[in-house]
């Protein structure tokens, strides 16, 4: 079963750039809404002041909410791939043991899965959750950067 | 997003903080600068003495609809520095100035105040008027905002105004308001 796939890094970078055209756009309309408050204020501008202090803090907020979560987020997610991408494959045999929940490796959140392989129980990381491994069963590993990239039932043997 | 973005609130408090700080602190110079009366809708009025009052701000811009604010300056005449100020201020961006009459006649008025058509006691140098006496009752009624001594009062528009027939005429309607004011 595929868990990650090169197109997976195109769609990566296009639901980013999508992200950011939203953010543009958001960021001209807000521009265009103060810009009207002020240059349509009367005298008494006490209304126009507030409302534009609002829709300044709105649009602050999201700003540091956006670059420091959602964009930033995303822009590591997509570095990541691309260097699990470019590794060298590895393949081996593994026995699946248990998940140890998820871990953060550069600001990206992985599920650690645990496997036996040659005897020795090593962590590989998976950029989706959940995935529906059977405990005691083995499998065909193929790892990039230490990350799963496919893996096969190899038989319905328990160990 | 709502968990994610508490989160980030809390790790992020402080560019939070700078974001509504610098909102308010921009927005509010933004707007105070744009709507900021201009030279013709303000008269600025120069008092040699002590205000007592400043709520006369508000009176006297009420009193003229083409008005948006009136400023008093003042400066004690006993002071040190009165005539440093009085130079500074009185005759750079004033439009009315009160004077004690001793002051008045202490300073080279040519140079400095417009010339009036006479309209009731003027105060005179060297033949020519250069400003209003305050009348008594006057004076009582300003009383309430302005810390009058014993001596007569004058009032006098400097050269430089704007608002004494360049840009318009509030200076002269502004002195000739503060000569008949008799309402407390």
């Amino acid at each position: 079963m595929q868990v990650v796939e090169e197109k997976e890094l195109s769609a990566a970078s296009s639901r980013r750039k999508k992200l950011f055209a939203v953010y543009v756009a958001l960021a001209a309309a807000f521009l265009a809404a103060v810009l009207l408050l002020f240059f349509f204020s009367k005298h008494d501008y006490a209304p126009y002041l507030v409302g534009n202090v609002l829709l300044t803090m709105g649009f602050g907020f999201y700003s540091v909410y956006f670059f420091t979560v959602r964009y930033f987020d995303l822009r590591k997610y997509e570095k990541y791939l691309e260097r699990v991408l470019s590794a060298i494959p590895s393949k081996e045999y593994g026995v699946y043991l248990r998940s140890e929940g998820n871990v953060t490796k550069e600001g990206v959140v992985f599920e650690a899965l645990l496997f036996r392989i040659r005897g020795d129980e090593r962590q590989i990381c998976s950029f989706k959750q959940g995935l529906p491994l059977s405990q005691g069963e083995e499998y065909l590993l193929e790892s990039r950067a230490g990350v799963l990239v496919t893996y096969e039932v190899r038989d319905g043997r328990a160990l | 997003m709502g968990a994610r973005f508490k989160a980030s609130l809390r790790e992020e408090w402080l560019k939070y903080l700078i974001v509504a700080v610098l909102s308010v602190a921009l927005w509010s110079m933004a707007f105070g600068l744009y709507h900021a009366p201009r030279s013709d809708e303000k008269i600025e009025v120069f008092f040699a003495g002590t205000v007592k009052d400043r709520s006369f701000e508000k009176v006297a811009a009420g009193a003229f609809s083409e008005l948006r604010k009136v400023e008093i300056a003042s400066a004690d005449p006993s002071a040190n520095t009165f005539a440093h100020k009085y130079e500074l201020v009185a005759f750079n961006g004033s439009d009315v100035v009160i004077l004690p009459e001793s002051v008045a006649q202490g300073t080279y008025c040519k140079d400095s105040y417009l010339e009036q058509e006479p309209c009731g006691e003027m105060f005179y140098q060297e033949g020519v008027a250069y400003g209003v006496y305050l009348p008594s009752a006057a004076k009582e009624a300003l009383g309430a905002y302005f810390d009058f001594g014993e001596e007569r009062y004058v009032v006098l528009i400097p050269g430089s105004s704007v608002n004494a027939g360049v840009l318009t005429d509030h200076a002269f309607a502004f002195e000739k308001w503060l000569v008949g004011y008799v309402q407390a």
